[in-house]
């Protein structure tokens, strides 16, 4: 296609018109989104040379002179949305920018690759910056309106219509055709207020779910520059039946909108996007101000001198310090999306595996770092799939024992102490201890006769290869899942708890850092050495007289305590570093995912905020080491990894 | 500015190990930081010192005397850390060398260089470039990445032999 520029004068015009919608700041309407969506067709097709063009340009400024002079904006909101329409399926009888391919026949498109050109790439960019956050909020609303709920249609067109805009700009005419008829078979609720049926969610979930394979695979694709369109006739289909099936009248329940709308702003505000690697490198930035700026301050506290320089000095401090709280915050999202997504994903689970489950969501607004929320999708699915498939029972079973015939499924947010909080929990079975027993002895994991605490009980279900699942399915049962929520956790410098009672229910209690940026570490001294703890992960710590009764080396790591006898790992030892100990030491207790073990040092030497870094890559892995650390001083600490350590215990003293 | 005859030559950064004296390509150098405080990495090989934080990020640092099986030395106010920038897995990556003490950065042409004499060591040899004689002086002109590289396995090795024993 040969490109053709813009005329000077119509692109005065046209950037006029875009510096003018983004004036337009309170959008009732997505008025906004609709002209960006019809700045970006009107440039496409003049670019192509697309002859009637000139007249919806013409039009639209016409319009918008309107809107300034301050004719009333409904009339010509409609007139718009249908301007836009005629232009993205083509006015009957005139052909539509050959490119762009849709008829108004919306004929269903044949699967096949779809090739990337340079000058779509950054298009595509910006789309799969784009059409998640409006996917998301489709799927806020369609969850609620699932659930029995009163949901505002606009909530559910408003997306559709600024994605098909795009998908009709992006040439995705699979995309745009099935948004089209979404958006139709939505349309009679919006006019009329007409309460959407339920069962309208259960129609829209598939093309949402369309939608996030096909973007997905464009993710997938950019570097290739290609990627399979899917097959959408299917889609179209169900559609066009429902469309003609017109939904049944559920009059009134509009008030209610009010309240989600409500909930949605934090979504949708106005926003830069920013790629990752500037926030990273701008992060590292900051962070090696803070650590310059102690080092600065502590030596001009150094001098003993007053005036300006130790003012300054003071007020430098403060400054790094809301820099980094800013710059932190700039990496904070809410993390309803995801808890969103959980509920889809056991709502699905829920139906697979015949079960009747409710889900309840609680603190969507709390804040996480982005990278950590994206880290922590895969143990929630764990999480949850281990709720939906062990833990609830049939609906006759909960009849049975008098429970209530929907198992209640709660996810609960919140920060607490400066780390991020997810509670899971369910009121289901609770730990089968006697089946979990009988598992773990026939896999070799217990000993006959061994006791089983709580706490072996937890560390037998996060072993990997377990499953207590009577065959495999689809949703579980293959033994990785806890497993690979331990590691993960781990990784993150989290903790996670388990609390279970026999035929009430289960809770998972995630506790992680706000940011893997920083964390709040507990620094211990083993002999010449400093090691960072991840504070998350200490229980608490005691004095202990290595004189007394133990003689802490191989074959005696364990260490009584109230709580019965616990591994004891003697850093020293394990590190083979040279130890100064005296009789003096200390002992850590540590906590990783339900696993608890104690640690030797020789001393605490206090609880301070670190940056964390990657361990340099041509030292390899060390085992017993989760990551590297810049202490306040500058220089690099060790952090330790608990659960390494835990098991390289257990294997010793099996 | 370069004349002609530079053209066939390349520029090396020296530096003194015990009585000898090094040279490293000076593309490979990313600069020269005096010593600092090193925290040592438990279970990896004997001749890495440990890891510093170079600006943010953390690199590993590497004693050439213990990886050339030298004697040791006390650290002295000339002992610095070259960081030389090499490739790996995933991009460059920055390793630091301790060494006693760095010379100049010496112009040596290809005419110059001599390949090792047929003597000492194979383990030594594979470090080494060639030699570039001067006037009173010979320059050992070492394949930084290859020193690294093959520090790389080793560390590796060793590191799994400590699990192992530790086991």
């Amino acid at each position: 296609m040969p490109f053709h520029p813009i005329p000077p004068s119509l692109e005065d015009e046209w950037s006029r018109l875009a510096g003018r919608s983004v004036l337009l700041e309170n959008d009732p309407e997505g008025l906004l989104s609709l002209l960006e969506d019809l700045v970006r067709w009107i440039e496409k097709a003049v670019a192509q040379d697309w002859p009637p063009a000139g007249t919806y340009l013409s039009q639209t400024l016409t319009l918008i002179q309107g809107l300034k002079a301050g004719r009333p904006a409904a009339p010509a909101l409609q007139r718009l949305r249908d301007l836009l329409d005629q232009m993205t399926l083509g006015e009957e009888g005139e052909e539509a920018p050959a490119l762009d391919g849709p008829q108004k026949s919306a004929a269903p498109t044949t699967p096949g690759l779809f090739h990337i050109s340079e000058e779509e790439l950054p298009g595509f960019q910006d789309f799969m910056g784009e059409a998640p956050r409006h996917l998301d909020n489709i799927e806020v609303t369609l969850l609620s309106l699932g659930q029995g709920a009163d949901a505002d249609v606009l909530q559910i067109c408003r997306p559709f219509h600024t994605l098909k805009g795009i998908c009709g700009f992006m040439n995705l005419t699979g995309l745009n055709q099935v948004a089209h008829k979404a958006e139709s078979l939505l349309e009679p609720y919006k006019s009329s207020g007409l309460r959407m049926p339920a069962g309208l969610a259960d129609l829209l979930f598939p093309v949402l779910d369309l939608f996030r394979r096909q973007v997905k695979l464009i993710g997938e694709g950019l570097e290739k520059r290609a990627f399979p369109l899917l097959d959408n006739s299917e889609h179209l289909r169900r559609l066009e039946k429902d469309a003609v099936e017109a939904p049944a009248a559920e009059a009134n329940g509009v008030e209610n909108a009010e309240n989600n709308s409500h909930q949605m702003k934090g979504l949708d505000d106005r926003s830069i996007r920013i790629g990752v690697e500037k926030m990273d490198a701008l992060l590292e930035a900051v962070g090696e101000l803070s650590i310059c700026q102690t080092q600065v301050t502590e030596g001009v506290l150094g001098l003993n001198v007053t005036g300006i320089l130790t003012s300054e000095a003071g007020r430098l401090g403060k400054i790094s310090r809301q820099l980094r709280d800013i710059v932190l915050s700039l990496r904070m999202v809410p993390i309803q999306a995801l808890l969103t997504r959980m509920a889809r994903a056991a709502r699905d689970l829920a139906r697979q595996t015949g079960k009747e489950v409710a889900v309840h969501l609680a603190g969507g607004e709390t804040e996480l770092d982005k990278r950590l929320v994206e880290e922590i999708a895969e143990p929630m699915l764990h999480l949850l799939r281990n709720a939906v498939d062990h833990g609830f029972e049939k609906s006759e079973e909960r009849r049975r024992v008098g429970k209530p015939e929907v198992g209640q499924l709660h996810f609960r947010a919140s920060h607490q102490g400066g780390d991020f909080v997810l509670e899971v929990e369910d009121d289901g079975q609770g730990l089968d201890a006697e089946r979990i027993k009988s598992k773990a002895l026939e896999k070799g994991l217990l000993k006959a006769g061994e006791e089983v605490t709580h706490e072996k009980l937890v560390d037998l279900i996060f072993a990997p290869g377990f499953s207590t699942a009577e065959k495999l399915t689809d949703v579980s049962g293959r033994g990785v899942g806890l497993d690979a929520v331990r590691r993960k956790i781990e990784e993150l410098k989290g903790a996670l708890r388990v609390e279970s009672e026999r035929g009430k229910g289960c809770l998972f209690i995630l506790r992680i850092p706000l940011t893997l940026a920083l964390m709040d570490g507990i620094l211990l001294r083993v002999g010449d050495n400093r090691y960072v703890l991840p504070a998350a992960q200490v229980r608490r710590f005691w004095a202990f007289r290595t004189t007394q009764e133990h003689e802490l080396s191989k074959g005696k790591g364990w260490i009584e305590t109230k709580e019965g006898n616990l591994p004891l790992v003697d850093l020293a030892h394990w590190f083979k570093g040279r130890s100064d100990r005296g009789e003096q030491t200390v002992v850590v207790e540590v906590e990783s995912a339900g696993r608890v073990t104690t640690l030797l040092a020789d001393e605490i030497l206090g609880k301070q905020q670190v940056v964390i870094k990657p361990l340099a890559e041509a030292l390899g892995r060390v085992k017993g080491v989760s990551g590297g650390a810049v202490l306040g001083d500058g220089r690099v600490g060790l952090i330790l990894d608990v659960n390494a350590l835990a098991a390289w215990h257990e294997a010793v003293h099996a | 500015m370069e004349d002609r005859s530079t053209t066939g030559s390349a520029k090396y950064l020296t530096f003194q190990l015990a009585r000898e004296i090094y040279g490293l390509e000076i593309l490979k150098v990313r600069e020269i930081v005096g010593l600092m405080e090193i925290t040592a990495v438990p279970q990896t090989a004997h001749y890495i010192r440990g890891v510093v934080n170079l600006r943010g990020k953390i690199i590993p640092v590497l004693d050439l005397r213990r990886k050339f099986g030298m004697d040791e030395a006390e650290f002295t106010k000339q002992t610095c850390i070259i960081t030389t920038q090499i490739p790996g897995k995933s991009g460059a990556i920055l390793v630091g060398l301790v060494v006693d003490m760095v010379h100049e950065v010496l112009l040596v042409s290809e005419t110059e260089i001599e390949p090792v004499p047929e003597m000492g060591d194979d383990l030594q040899k594979k470090f080494i470039l060639g030699l570039a004689k001067g006037k009173d002086k010979v320059t050992i002109l070492l394949d930084i990445e290859k020193v690294v590289q093959s520090g790389d396995l080793e560390a590796v090795e060793g590191l799994e032999k400590a699990i192992a024993g530790a086991v």
